[in-house]
Order: structure tokens, then C-alpha cells, then sequence
């Protein structure tokens, strides 16, 4: 019998991961794995925040926990810290009653949610041909996120300049002023991913000023709050100036990152309404679309960042653990543009230092990333992204020479 | 456009300025939803002042006081995870090896012919939920065969927005026999022999909710023959293996017997309920296949699906249950209390039915101890449900569900008097 499968195509694996899986398959000692997006210590090894293992132990030890269903929307304590970290304490549009959230599967699962709630209800009902915007370049899931909720229209716009390294400011508001009223736009809250160039807050002002006079909606990502600076509060200027400004707006968060909770999946969609009716009209239908994708999100993560989040001496050493992390990242890329200056590899070097955030987008082209990888093993992405916390002192000397000798050597 | 310099604080919006955006909202068109049928329920519960009151609502485990139950193997689980001191990397999208390999055993068998020849492919999913989902996504975008979807009558709430949303198209079977409060095995076969070949037929495997009526394995057997006859492409649903009759490997039997009998199956499970991990999103979604090359090939396509909904899926549930499954102590440990839940719940349907007959009840109320898993199928109309709610404070679903779980022996007796109030 003919099987029903019988015509599935295999599909090309997520680049992101197989860069990963070819790092681990490579016997070569040297090898560097500077791909996916994941902090790495000195040592070259996953950190576990020391406040997350202990507040792990006080969760273990409490009998009166339970694994019961979280509601709908998830833990209320988790959603209302986590907003409260995006929009600040003291957030009029907090006090005014007008802030939502819903607890999602990562950063990923609140667009999910996010972009699922627009295609429904946004411009229209049922609207699936209202643009939408992902910076050029963006996370390559961004585009498989907005697709697969359905809408039709997915759009570049101008972000990064290869040849100045650095924003294309004028493309930016260009496409901004030329795009149809109402399109969405995905905006990385800062440490854009993969470039790690963010617009300054003049230059957010100016976009802010377009957005708001051509009513194009604000979707924030926010995947990186406390790792640009090590600041919690300056990461998150662009996304409270916009509120300041009246938008109603969308921020995904993701805490994968900076409470190094990967795996456990711990984001939160944040809505920023008019007024509360409007919130709570919202709220009512982002239920409808977690019920029939998850039901409700998982417990163990979102308990783990509200009791931090919630307590001040748990809260604190939280943010010490964030700043030791961005701290690394910033030795690395102050190291690192040092050496290639150093050994007067062709080019500037600049940029290194100027980006922000985890990543890096180094300007080598494809040819001398794959000279990386086959000839050195060290592994990046094909944009020439890498992931600065894979850099340690151990290995930075083999880096920076191997980047030297793929620039003068390859074309 | 002037920009403030130097300002020491952000300006806070004025909605009444002349703006474009200070008259409406994008939202102003966005009606409020309808509550949810089962979760409304434990609202109302929770408004209720009456001492007395009970939630046979929403369907999760509650021990003999009424309270929620983490099981011993799950602690022990979580102490022997934590002293590991593992990292928290991301998984791979298709989730914990350690738990498909042994999620797809529990369910298929350890001597499965379908797991000796790799022909299977298992990925980790957001509970039952996640993996219906992930399952209504995949059949949507590769069934091209068919977009027909047959539920049994009635099924889970939630399995009709979910294959809609996914794309599909949503037909019905007889199921129930409301006058026998039992298994129409006619109108199921009937209906059955009338689907167009292809369609989906979605089967819930054991202790189908909500009624707690299941196939019998002689019924079973039929069903399967007829199914292949009619080339339809078989979904089950098996979210309370070892709640319903206890036994871990009795309540796999349809599904291993339709593997048997060479039905590639696509499949979903739940552990929410069988190991209580109900908030951590435990379950898996098993595609068996041809052979091991459609299994790579159908495992990259769930990839796809999956990367753009959560990229990759929690850890805590998956690993916990992992434990479980892959450790000797713990699993038998698991066994016997799993196989405890499921007996208390006999237990209390025996209760409610004697205490029902001491009531001085006339009606049949056989069905009580035939139906079988955490629901039962009271048989109670709409405006009796209503007045077991408003007199009696005992808080169901309109259907006439209620959860067994939340039956005790210290309010069995109350619930059967209420019920006889309103049936007599």
C-alpha cells in the first residue's frame, strides 16, 4: 500500500542547530563553536545563574508546590514582574491599568501568540495580507513565525548597511514612510539580532515619530533585556519611550537568556492597550489562541522568575548575575578588536566593539566563514554572525588568528 | 520635529492631545470571548461560599481530602534531577531523547516491532494539547488526501478548535448512546463504513472523555477491520494511559493492536494526568511510518512545524518524566500509584452508585460503574445540571460530565443525594 507519507520531502535543518551538530561532530581539539546564541563562561561551559540554582533548591524543597494547571494566560505573578521589567516600576501605562500579558513558550511562543492575535483581530478581522516587517537582516525564525500564523506579506526593511557597518538610517525611514498604513513592524527592543547594531535614542526617536504619523503597529522583540548594556533599565529605553509616545504595542520577552532558562521556556507577552476595556477584550481572545496551541504554559520556569523577580535580595543578585554576563561579552569584544588590530588584519575593526549585545556580524563573506569552518573549525553562522560568548581568553588568540589568515587569504 | 535634549525624565503621554492615535484603539473591534465551558467552571467554584460545595469540573487528580496529589515517584524524580546540577541548554526541537525513546516504549510496547525497526518517529510535545496540535498541523500541510476530521460523539472540547484552527475540516461519528448511557457500537460502525477513504478518524484510546465509555477489545477488533477497509488514516488520543483501568499495558491495547494490525497510526499522548505533572506540559506526538527513511523524512517536516510555534520544547516535565520511565525504582513506584488513582476513582464510582440506590434512586444508574477513566457520563440534562449547581453548590460541566477525581469519600454521599434531588 502506497503509504500517506509517501511524498514528504525532507526538509533542510534549521541552520542555526546544525551549525551546532557539525561543532559537536568535529574531532579537531581546537574547535570553536561560535553559533547559537547561548552565554558560555570563561571556561567555555553553560552558566547556570547561581540565584537561578538557588532558587531551584527553594522550589525543590517546598512541599506545599504543587504541578497543577497554570491558568491560561500563566502564573499572574510571572506575567505582571515580567512586564514590569520591560516597562519599569513605576510605568504610568502599568498604573493606569492598560498593561497585559500572557506567559508563552520563550521568546518564540509570544510572537507566536502575538502574531496569532493580529492575523485574527488586527486591521480588520481575519486580516492575513496586512505587511508585515522583519529587519534586513533579522533572527531567521522571525519571517517562519509570521508565515505560519498566517499572514501573507512578509517584508524586509532596511536595517543594516554592510558597507558602513552599521544602520542604514535613511533605508530605515524610508521604508517606514513608504510602507502601507497599518503594516507591522518587528522591532528588536535593543542588541539586534544578528548585527548587534541598535539605533541610538535620537535616531529610535525619529523611527517612533514615522510609526506613530503613518499608525504602523509596534511589535517588540525583546530577547536580550540586561546583556546590550548590563543594564536592565537602559535596554529597555526604546520600548518605554514608545509607550511614552501613546503607542499600543506588543513586546516579546524572552528570558532565556538573561536567566539563562533556555530550556525551560520562560517568555511573556506583553500588550500595551488604550484603556483596560480594550485590554481586557484583548485578553479574553489571546486565551482562545493559547487553548487551542498549548492549553496553558509550563509552571516550573515562570515560578523560578517570579519568586527571583519578587523578592528584592533574590531580585538584586539577579541582576549582578545579568551584569557578570555582559560584562564577559564586552572583555571579549574589547579583546577581540584588539587583536585584529594588532595583527593589522585587512579592514576596520570598529564595529566589534560598537555592536551590542551577544552577537556580532563581522562582515566576512561566505567564502572566508566556510574557510572558518573547514579549515579551523571554527563554527559560525553563514552571515558571518558570531556569538561573542563563545569566545573565551583560551581561545581568542586562535579566533582573532584565524579570522586574520580567512580575510587575507580568501576572497 | 523637535526633540527634547537634556530631559531628565520621559514625558508621559497626553491622550488628549490632538493626536492621531488619541481617539481609538486598534482594539475596538476585538469582542470579548466566551468563557471557557470547562475552566469557566472552576471560576464559578470559586465565587461559591458554600461549605459544602464541590468541583467535578475541570479534570485533574484529587486524593480522598480533596486535594491535589504530586506522586513519590515525581518527588523523587526532582531530588535525584536536582542533585544532578544540569545545565539549561536548549533541547533539540523535537525535544529530550531520554523521553521519546521511553515515551513511544510506554505507549507501544518494549517489544514493538515499530521501535525495532526505527519506523517511528517521536518528538516531545506541550502536553496533549501540543501534540494534537502539532499532529492537526501536520496532517494539514501533508494529508493532502483529505481535510475530514471525524470526532466521536461527543469529545473533548477542545479537539474541535484545534483541528479547525490547524486547517482541517470537522465531521462527526456516533459515539454515545445517551438512552443506554453507553457504547453505540452500531452507530459508530455505521458510520464509519460510510467515510470517504482517507478522512482522519480521530479514536480516544482509553477512558474516552467525557463520557468514561470504551470500546470493548472484541468491539475494538471490529472497528479495526472496518477502519482499514475504509483506508482511513487513525488518530488516537491517549491522554490517561493507566487511569483507566489501572494497568499501564491494558489501557495501550487498542493502540497496539491497531499497530498490529498495520494501521500507521499517528499518536498522542499526555502525561498530565497518569504522572500529575499536569503544569509542567509533558506529552508526545508519534508518527509510525513505513520505514526508518519516511520516519527521518517526517521527523525533519515536524521540525519545521514546530521551530516557528516554541522553537524547542520546557524541559523540567519531560526530564522528570524521563526519570520515571528510564529508572527500575521509579517505575514501579509509578505503577502502583498510578494504578492507586485509578482504584480510588473505581472506588468512588461503586460509592456514588450504592449511595444512590440507599438514596432510594429508581433509575439505572449502571453506567456510573461501567464508564470508565476520570469522567463519568451522569446522564443528567442541562436543567438538572443547573440545579445540582444552584442548590447543591456541585459545580460540572452543562454535558452532565463530572470528574470523578473530585469525588471523596467524605462528600460521596452528598453528591448522591444532590443527584437524587434532581432525578427523582
Amino acid at each position: 500500500i502506497m503509504s500517506l507519507f509517501g511524498e514528504v520531502p525532507q526538509a533542510t535543518p534549521v541552520a542555526v542547530f546544525k551549525v551546532t551538530n557539525d561543532f559537536k561532530e568535529d574531532p579537531n581539539p581546537k574547535k570553536v563553536n561560535l553559533g547559537v546564541g547561548a552565554y558560555r563562561t570563561d571556561e567555555g561551559q553553560p552558566w547556570v545563574l547561581p540565584v537561578v540554582k538557588k532558587v531551584e533548591k527553594i522550589i525543590v524543597a517546598d512541599d506545599s508546590l504543587n504541578h497543577e494547571y497554570l491558568p491560561i494566560l500563566g502564573l499572574p505573578e510571572f506575567r505582571s514582574s515580567a512586564s514590569k521589567i520591560a516597562l519599569g516600576e513605576d510605568s504610568p501605562a502599568i498604573q493606569e491599568n492598560r498593561v497585559g500579558a500572557v506567559q508563552c513558550l520563550g521568546g518564540t511562543g509570544a510572537l507566536k501568540i502575538g502574531a496569532e492575535f493580529l492575523r485574527r483581530w488586527y486591521n480588520g478581522n481575519n486580516n492575513t495580507r496586512t505587511p508585515v516587517y522583519v529587519s534586513a537582516p533579522t533572527w531567521e525564525n522571525h519571517n517562519a513565525v509570521f508565515v505560519n500564523a498566517g499572514f501573507e506579506d512578509v517584508r524586509p526593511y532596511k536595517y543594516w548597511d554592510a558597507e558602513k557597518r552599521g544602520l542604514d538610517l535613511s533605508g530605515f525611514l524610508g521604508d517606514l514612510e513608504s510602507a502601507p498604513k497599518h503594516s507591522i513592524f518587528v522591532l528588536h527592543a535593543c542588541a539586534h539580532n544578528p548585527t548587534g547594531t541598535d539605533p541610538t535614542h535620537v535616531e529610535w526617536m525619529q523611527v517612533a515619530e514615522v510609526m506613530k504619523r503613518r499608525k504602523l503597529f509596534v511589535f517588540f522583540d525583546s530577547a536580550y533585556q540586561g546583556f546590550a548594556s548590563g543594564c536592565l533599565d537602559k535596554d529597555a529605553w526604546a520600548v518605554r519611550y514608545f509607550i511614552t509616545q501613546g503607542f499600543e504595542m506588543f513586546c516579546a520577552q524572552s528570558f532565556s537568556k538573561n536567566f539563562g532558562l533556555y530550556n525551560e521556556r520562560v517568555g511573556n507577552l506583553t500588550i500595551v492597550a488604550r484603556d483596560p476595556d480594550n485590554l481586557k477584550r484583548v485578553l479574553s481572545q489571546m486565551e482562545k489562541i493559547v487553548r487551542v496551541t498549548w492549553s496553558n504554559p509550563p509552571s516550573q520556569g515562570a515560578r523560578l522568575v517570579a519568586v527571583t523577580l519578587n523578592n528584592p535580595e533574590l531580585f538584586s543578585e539577579w541582576k549582578d548575575n545579568v551584569k557578570t554576563m555582559a560584562d564577559r561579552v564586552l572583555s571579549m569584544r574589547a579583546s577581540l578588536r584588539a587583536k585584529l588590530e594588532a595583527l593589522e588584519t585587512p579592514g576596520t575593526w570598529d564595529h566589534i566593539t560598537q555592536q551590542i549585545g551577544m552577537f556580532s556580524f563581522t562582515g566576512l563573506n561566505p567564502n572566508q566563514v566556510e574557510y572558518l569552518i573547514k579549515e579551523k573549525s571554527i563554527y559560525l553562522m553563514a552571515s558571518g554572525r558570531i556569538n561573542m560568548c563563545g569566545l573565551t581568553t583560551k581561545n581568542i588568540d586562535y579566533v582573532a588568528e584565524s579570522i586574520h589568515e580567512s580575510v587575507v587569504n580568501v576572497q | 520635529v523637535k526633540f527634547l535634549k537634556n530631559r531628565r525624565s520621559l514625558p508621559v503621554y497626553d491622550w488628549n492631545a490632538s493626536s492621531p492615535l488619541c481617539c481609538s484603539s486598534w482594539w475596538a473591534g476585538v469582542q470579548m470571548g466566551p468563557p471557557d465551558p470547562i475552566l469557566g467552571v472552576t471560576e464559578a467554584f470559586k465565587r461559591d461560599t458554600n461549605p459544602k460545595k464541590m468541583n467535578l469540573g475541570v479534570g485533574a487528580y484529587r486524593d480522598d481530602q480533596g486535594k491535589p496529589f504530586v506522586l513519590d515517584c515525581v518527588r523523587k524524580a526532582e531530588a535525584l534531577i536536582s542533585s544532578k546540577q544540569l545545565d539549561k541548554e536548549y533541547l533539540a526541537i523535537g525535544g529530550l531523547g531520554d523521553f521519546t525513546k521511553s515515551c513511544a516504549q510506554l505507549a507501544l510496547g518494549a517489544d514493538s516491532e515499530v521501535l525495532k525497526s526505527g519506523r517511528n518517529i517521536t518528538v516531545q510535545t506541550i502536553s496533549g494539547t501540543g501534540s494534537l496540535r502539532i499532529g492537526a498541523n501536520f496532517l494539514s500541510r501533508f494529508h493532502s488526501a483529505s481535510r475530514d476530521v471525524y470526532l466521536p460523539t461527543p469529545s473533548w472540547g477542545n479537539h474541535t478548535p484545534i483541528f479547525r484552527d490547524a486547517g482541517m475540516q470537522l465531521k462527526a461519528y456516533r459515539y454515545y448512546d445517551p438512552s443506554t448511557c453507553g457504547f453505540d457500537f452500531k452507530g459508530t460502525l455505521d458510520d464509519i463504513s460510510k467515510m470517504p477513504e482517507r478522512s482522519v478518524i480521530l479514536l480516544h484510546a482509553c477512558a474516552h472523555n467525557p463520557t468514561g465509555v470504551d470500546p470493548k477489545p472484541e468491539q475494538w477488533k471490529e472497528i479495526a477491520d472496518l477502519v482499514k477497509k475504509r483506508d482511513l488514516l487513525v488518530f488516537f488520543d491517549m491522554a490517561y494511559q493507566g487511569f483507566a483501568s489501572g494497568d499501564i499495558d491494558r489501557d495501550a491495547w487498542a493502540v497496539r493492536h491497531f499497530i498490529e494490525q498495520g494501521h500507521n497510526i499517528v499518536l498522542s499522548q499526555s502525561f498530565a494526568k497518569n504522572m500529575g505533572l499536569y503544569g509542567e506540559r509533558v506529552g508526545g506526538l508519534t508518527l509510525v511510518c513505513k520505514d526508518a527513511e519516511e520516519a527521518k523524512r517526517v521527523e525533519s517536516q515536524l521540525k519545521i512545524l514546530i521551530r516557528p510555534i516554541y522553537s524547542n520544547p520546557p524541559m523540567n516535565g519531560a526530564r522528570i518524566a524521563a526519570t520515571i520511565l528510564n529508572t527500575t525504582e521509579l517505575y514501579n513506584i509509578w505503577l502502583e500509584e498510578v494504578h492507586c488513582m485509578a482504584n480510588r476513582i473505581i472506588k468512588m464510582r461503586e460509592q456514588l452508585a450504592a449511595n444512590l440506590k440507599s438514596e432510594g434512586s429508581t433509575h439505572n444508574w449502571e453506567h456510573v460503574t461501567d464508564q470508565i477513566g476520570m469522567f463519568c457520563f451522569t446522564g443528567l440534562k442541562p436543567d438538572q445540571v443547573e440545579r445540582l449547581t444552584k442548590e447543591f453548590s456541585v459545580y460540572m460541566t452543562k454535558d452532565g460530565r463530572i470528574s470523578m477525581a473530585g469525588v471523596t469519600s467524605g462528600n460521596v454521599g452528598y453528591l448522591a443525594h444532590g443527584i437524587h434531588a434532581v432525578t427523582k
